[in-house]
């Protein structure tokens, strides 16, 4: 039996077509392999950078917060400390940057050609995905390096929840990029405070600083509903036994995140309907 | 008989012009802060001490009803603005209709642009399968047909080579390829034969013609009044955004040909009473001036003014106006805008005109069409497509009683020519 496309003016914040998303699953395979064989094939650097990144980043950081600022990591090696902050905060920006884009860096397929718009933000969870395999090797090399070193890491059980955790950074990300995507097609000077935005989550999730750091009660509850505050935090418990991490915690980031989560999806299937009129 | 694969229910797409709204943060940040200062925010947008009227609405489909069988093949015929491309737009699910509705049964391909989804550093293998499945094709399907498609597109020896470092002919023919290949009951296809060489053209019909007599469905769009006779049976012809005509193809073009000169006045244009007056700013008349005379035709290399008279609720804004000539097959020539030679526009008033003076208008004798468009702070909010029809008489633009033959050139350009030994 044929399926009957019924065309209409969609209204009310629901209204989610599985079907259709499961028929036309072979387009994420599409965009996850066209962005990444496009980035591949740019010069030796395109690729490279992508290690370089965060190696450099993590230098940076341990000169400036960790010999001149003098900013404490909990006992964890500087280096390790700001490296395993920065892998997985990469992985939350790089997948929020391309969901709150997905209309504007993809307009020119939008225009022309029908499919579940639901693809390109989660497409880019699994282009990052594949980029943060490579920063999660690079972390783990040195892990075993400072271990080897005799450095004091004792890796935990919190280590298990690691795929866990980046589910939950990816919920987050999408959801936070799902609002601002659908933001911007009302407001679209909010694209030139993306930017700015990212750079400022950067300073609000522990990534320079633990979160044992941070002296005022207050602040630091505010700091724990970031949900990429329990994820960095779990995460160094994980591999190196230090860190803030406990069930309240992890709780309340995970409640965000579900918030988060829900709210920009119902925002960007509102709307994803006509927003090829704004563009 | 079998039941239609497309009916369209009303079907309209309504835009709203007249962007003066709060389309930025920062906008809205001033009209919080001027409403928590109990100040009327309306003054910061221009308005004086008076509720905003609500924005125009442009009505680019009015409600549309028709259906189409299997098998059929439907040619949208109507010119530039009439509502083609926006009923394709909402058959193939690109945006929501405003009102009304569609059933499509069965698997709909659309095809509003050659190339869509190519990626250049992507070589025209990994392309094909991009393309495919962007088209809606499955992987396998991709991979089943793959040979046939490089067949066609006639570019094997390059078919692991970046696609940027195509002709553009090759480029087009490989991504016409993919989508001929399409194994879809419902087929939209938008003015992309416009494209590629004669030959490829031809190949693309023929593809196209056989895509028709296998019983599936094709609504096409084309200025190409022959190939639209040569491949649909039926045709439909839309006028700003109605249907004004729909039944056999040769009866649709005629229907289109005729009421192309009627609908349109020559050299001078009137608002209709109702038009746009819900709108902060519109085009009440336009008019061409020929030695200070309004007047339908002017002289190749001689003066001209275009004129346009407006009406606005607001003061003091600046108002820019814009003009763009088409020659008779709808291609665009001219651009002209106020915002390039006085960016500073002109203040609004609540009636008044903008003149534009074309000196030694640089075009060749012929038919021309004007389309006129009425800008607030570069937003726009009224716009006049086909306005009226102008003939530019064949002059003297040399001074030398010479002119260059019609089919090798449409301007006319000053030149100074020396002889230096």
């Amino acid at each position: 039996m044929t399926r009957v496309i019924h065309i209409r003016a969609r209204r009310g914040w629901f209204g989610f077509d599985v079907r259709e998303l499961i028929d036309s699953r072979d387009v994420l395979w599409m965009l996850v392999t066209r962005d990444l064989s496009a980035l591949y094939k740019q010069t030796v650097l395109g690729p490279l950078w992508y290690v370089l990144q965060p190696l450099l980043m993590t230098v940076v950081f341990t000169v400036i917060f960790g010999h001149v600022a003098r900013i404490p990591t909990d006992g964890i090696p500087p280096f390790l400390f700001y490296l395993s902050g920065i892998v997985f905060w990469n992985y939350f920006q790089g997948v929020l940057n391309h969901a709150a884009t997905s209309f504007s860096a993809q307009s020119h397929i939008l225009t022309k050609i029908y499919f579940p718009r639901w693809w390109i933000p989660v497409s880019g969870a699994v282009i990052q995905l594949v980029h943060f395999a490579v920063h999660f090797l690079l972390l783990a090399s040195f892990y075993v390096y400072f271990a080897a070193r005799g450095a004091d890491v004792r890796p935990t059980i919190w280590m298990a929840s690691i795929p866990l955790l980046l589910l939950q950074t990816a919920a987050a990300a999408l959801g936070a990029g799902l609002l601002i995507c659908a933001a911007t097609v009302k407001y679209r000077d909010l694209r030139f405070a993306l930017p700015f935005l990212i750079q400022l989550g950067l300073y609000l999730s522990p990534v320079v600083y633990p979160l044992s750091a941070v002296p005022d009660n207050r602040l630091r509850l505010l700091l724990s509903l970031n949900p990429v505050t329990s994820v960095i935090e779990a995460a160094r418990r994980g591999i190196t036994g230090q860190g803030a991490a406990d069930a309240v915690l992890m709780a309340s980031g995970l409640l965000v995140t579900l918030c988060l989560l829900a709210l920009g999806a119902l925002l960007f299937n509102r709307a994803q309907r006509t927003f090829v009129d704004t563009l | 008989m079998s039941a239609p694969v497309i009916e369209c229910r009303k079907l309209s797409k309504r835009y709203r012009l007249g962007a003066i709204d709060r389309h930025t943060l920062a906008d809205e940040v001033k009209w919080i802060w001027a409403r928590l200062r109990g100040r009327d925010p309306g003054a910061l947008f221009g308005h004086i001490n008076k509720p905003r009227p609500p924005a125009g609405l442009h009505i680019a489909l009015d409600e549309a009803t028709f259906d189409v069988c299997p098998g059929e093949a439907v040619g949208l015929i109507g010119h530039n603005g009439a509502g083609k491309s926006t009923l394709l737009k909402l058959l193939s699910r690109i945006t929501d209709p405003t009102s009304g509705e569609a059933f499509l049964r069965g698997r709909i391909g659309s095809l509003l642009e050659v190339g869509t989804g190519f990626h250049p550093d992507l070589t025209g293998r990994e392309n094909i399968f991009m393309s495919g499945i962007l088209l809606g094709m499955r992987k396998q399907e991709v991979k089943a047909c793959f040979d046939e498609i490089v067949e066609f597109s006639g570019v094997e020896a390059f078919i692991d080579t970046p696609v940027k470092r195509y002709s553009s002919g090759m480029f087009v023919r490989l991504a016409f390829a993919v989508a001929a290949h399409l194994r879809t009951d419902i087929l939209l296809i938008d003015e992309v034969l416009a494209v590629g060489d004669a030959e490829f053209q031809r190949k693309c019909l023929g593809k196209m013609e056989r895509v028709a007599n296998s019983g599936r469905t094709i609504l096409f769009v084309s200025h190409n009044l022959a190939s639209i006779r040569n491949l649909c049976s039926r045709g439909i012809v839309l006028s700003r955004g109605r249907i004004v005509y729909d039944g056999a193809v040769g009866e649709a073009v005629s229907h289109y040909l005729r009421s192309y000169t009627e609908e349109i006045a020559k050299g001078r244009y009137r608002a209709s009473p109702e038009a746009s007056s819900r709108t902060d700013a519109w085009i009440e008349e336009i008019w061409l001036e020929y030695q200070g005379n309004p007047s339908g035709a002017c002289v190749s290399g001689e003066d001209v003014d275009l004129v346009m008279r407006y009406r606005s609720t607001l003061s003091g804004v600046p108002l820019h106006a814009s003009f763009a000539i088409y020659d008779d097959a709808h291609q665009k020539l001219l651009q002209l805008g106020q915002q390039y030679t006085q960016p500073e526009g002109a203040r609004a008033a609540s009636e008044g005109c903008i003149r534009c003076r074309i000196p030694r208008i640089p075009l060749m004798a012929g038919r021309y069409k004007l389309n006129a468009a009425l800008h607030v702070r570069g937003a726009l909010v009224s716009h006049v497509q086909d306005a009226f029809w102008f003939e530019i008489e064949p002059g003297n633009f040399f001074g030398s009683g010479f002119l260059p033959n019609p089919v090798e050139t449409r301007f006319l350009v000053n030149q100074h020519w020396q002889i230096e030994s």
